[in-house]
């Protein structure tokens, strides 16, 4: 009784956290911090990705900036800007992809300072070492209520990674894997143990390294897996390119207006739906709540995650790394899930009926046919297979400071504690079924919505401190550089 | 290394409160607007207009609670700041030296 009550409460605050009021929270926000950022993200793009090019400073951190820059993009960029954005767009309509491609917008510019301020609050030695670092170190700053916000914040952070960022991932890349082995005539149980066996060796070999080892992996696993989806969806636009024109004129009405599009679209494909019939209607309240949604929780401005690991790279100002932060959020919504949002319209699988994964492996089915599973597939196992490592820092720095900063236990046994059940979760939620997990799955996703509360107060408090932190560096980004 | 001037102005908070208030208006003005919308298929619409009035309106007051408990806590912590140093300094330093 007690339990089910729980349970309800649970689900009501993941209405909260994942629904309308944190949507106008978070966008309102990327919204005021790029006007008092002047539109930094578009005055200052080309500044942006020279930035990219940096080579780092000894001593100025633990980790070379870009490959902690890898480490967040593989856990930015994950299934959702698969099966998410396809969700998007067939519940929104076309229309959505517009509000997402505004809110990465923005985006950046909360992601740039929550970054920046990672970096600010931290504290580091001489020889680089960095001894405090991450979100909950800079919402401590806020006055009075600052320690208990941060203390808020990484026990939210720290239930919330087993869910979010380990069980779902596993199970994901094991259903990626499942999926292709089926495809081509294998066996999908005994696809789904081998993937949960060999997924816990890997990720031990990397995660029990620390973030210096989770960062080289993501080094090599990032920039493949980006570019590998990347050509695929550009390719598949090759070949619908006599739809772009119509595609962009329907993402745009499907923006501001209400939209009526008949199921029969579908034909071009020789899809069965079109001889169903019928009409689908988006209205343009959906189009905004599920774009918008969508762009937010992939590239996750505002929700704090981020600073976690950038607050462990080689620096020599904080505005730098709020460059990186705005190239990470660029990349996630402005390119990958883009390349999903209109890859589902242009080819009018999105008139199917279909959602989420389905939905994007038919558009890339009515591309390449046969090598749809493997390409969607790969992309599918690996965009989850990084996110499980470096979700496993995030709640890592958070762990250590809810026991060990907060309740003063010591810090290598915790560390360890920690990795180890990192390791352990990986199988179970790789070869049982989602059903025996669920409700931990959506408590740890409620965990994650809140951790955007006190992440949020602290961005708007201590805001004066990034814009002027950002503005300087973008001011004297060549004397910095040379 | 630069020392930076930092002003703590209430500008940049009204800047922030208003705009949230505004996306939340225009959000919660277009959810109004199509509470009446109407597509070929009358089952359609009728399904969209009460998803719309269920989720946005239904639920308005919690909306409100969680909208302004954000807005209040933010000004509070922000106002602290500024009632204590309006300007005060910063390094450009990327974080603090430990010993």
């Amino acid at each position: 009784m007690v339990l089910d009550a729980l349970i309800d409460f649970m689900y009501f605050v993941n209405g909260l956290v994942w629904g309308l009021p944190a949507i106008i929270v978070l966008l309102g926000t990327g919204l005021a911090l790029t006007l008092l950022l002047g539109f930094m993200q578009v005055r200052y793009f080309g500044t942006i990705v020279r930035n990219m090019r940096w080579k780092g400073r000894r001593g100025g951190g633990e980790v070379h900036p870009f490959k902690i820059w890898a480490a967040v993009m593989g856990a930015t960029v994950g299934v959702g800007n698969i099966a998410g954005v396809s969700t998007a767009v067939a519940l929104g309509g076309p229309g959505a992809l517009f509000w997402m491609f505004l809110t990465g917008l923005f985006g950046m510019a909360l992601k740039a300072v929550e970054v920046t301020l990672g970096i600010k609050y931290r504290r580091v030695r001489s020889d680089g070492k960095v001894v405090e670092g991450g979100t909950p170190y800079y919402i401590r700053q806020v006055p009075f209520i600052g320690p208990i916000l941060a203390a808020l914040f990484a026990l939210f952070a720290f239930i919330a990674a087993p869910g979010i960022g380990n069980m779902v991932q596993s199970s994901n890349v094991a259903f990626g894997a499942s999926f292709v082995a089926e495809s081509y005539g294998f066996d999908p149980t005994i696809a789904k143990w081998l993937v949960g066996i060999v997924l816990t060796i890997l990720t031990a070999l990397v995660v029990l390294g620390g973030i210096r080892r989770i960062a080289e992996a993501a080094t090599y696993l990032v920039p493949f897996m980006a570019t590998w989806y990347i050509l695929a969806g550009l390719g598949l636009w090759l070949m619908f390119a006599g739809n772009f024109l119509d595609t962009l004129i329907t993402i745009i009405r499907g923006a501001f207006t209400p939209l009526e599009v008949a199921k029969t679209a579908a034909s071009m494909a020789g899809s069965p739906e079109a001889a169903a019939g019928g009409i689908l209607g988006w209205t343009t309240y959906e189009a905004i709540r599920y774009g918008v949604a969508r762009g937010l929780f992939s590239n996750e401005a505002g929700l704090g995650s981020a600073p976690n690991a950038y607050a462990y790279g080689e620096s020599d100002h904080p505005g730098r790394q709020g460059f990186y932060g705005m190239f990470e959020v660029f990349m996630d919504t402005l390119v990958i899930c883009m390349i999903t949002g209109i890859s589902v319209i242009i080819t009018g699988a999105y008139t199917t009926g279909l959602t989420g994964a389905p939905l994007a492996m038919e558009a890339f089915s009515r591309a390449y046919g046969p090598l749809a599973p493997l390409i969607v597939g790969v992309a599918l196992i690996l965009f989850a297979y990084t996110t499980l490592l470096t979700w496993a820092w995030y709640g890592e720095v958070n762990w250590v400071y809810f026991w060990c900063k907060v309740l003063k236990l010591p810090e290598e046994p915790m560390r360890w504690i920690w990795r180890i059940i990192w390791v352990i979760l990986i199988l179970p939620a790789a070869v049982l079924a989602k059903d025996y997990f669920v409700v931990f799955w959506d408590f740890a996703d409620t965990a994650n919505g809140l951790m955007m509360i006190p992440n949020l107060i602290a961005v708007i408090v201590l805001a004066p401190v990034a814009i002027a932190l950002l503005a300087d560096f973008a001011r004297r980004y060549k004397e910095l550089s040379s | 290394m630069v020392e930076l001037a930092i002003s703590q102005d209430i500008g940049k908070l009204v800047v922030w409160c208003a705009v949230v208030l505004l996306f939340a208006l225009f959000v919660f003005s277009i959810a109004f607007i199509q509470q009446e919308v109407r597509f070929s298929d009358e089952e359609v619409a009728k399904a969209k207009r009460d998803r719309i009035s269920g989720e946005v309106f239904g639920n308005l007051v919690y909306h409100v609670f969680f909208i302004g408990l954000i807005l209040v806590l933010g000004v509070i912590g922000y106002v602290a700041i500024y009632s204590k140093s309006r300007e005060y300094t910063i390094t450009s330093e990327p974080g603090e030296l430990a010993s």
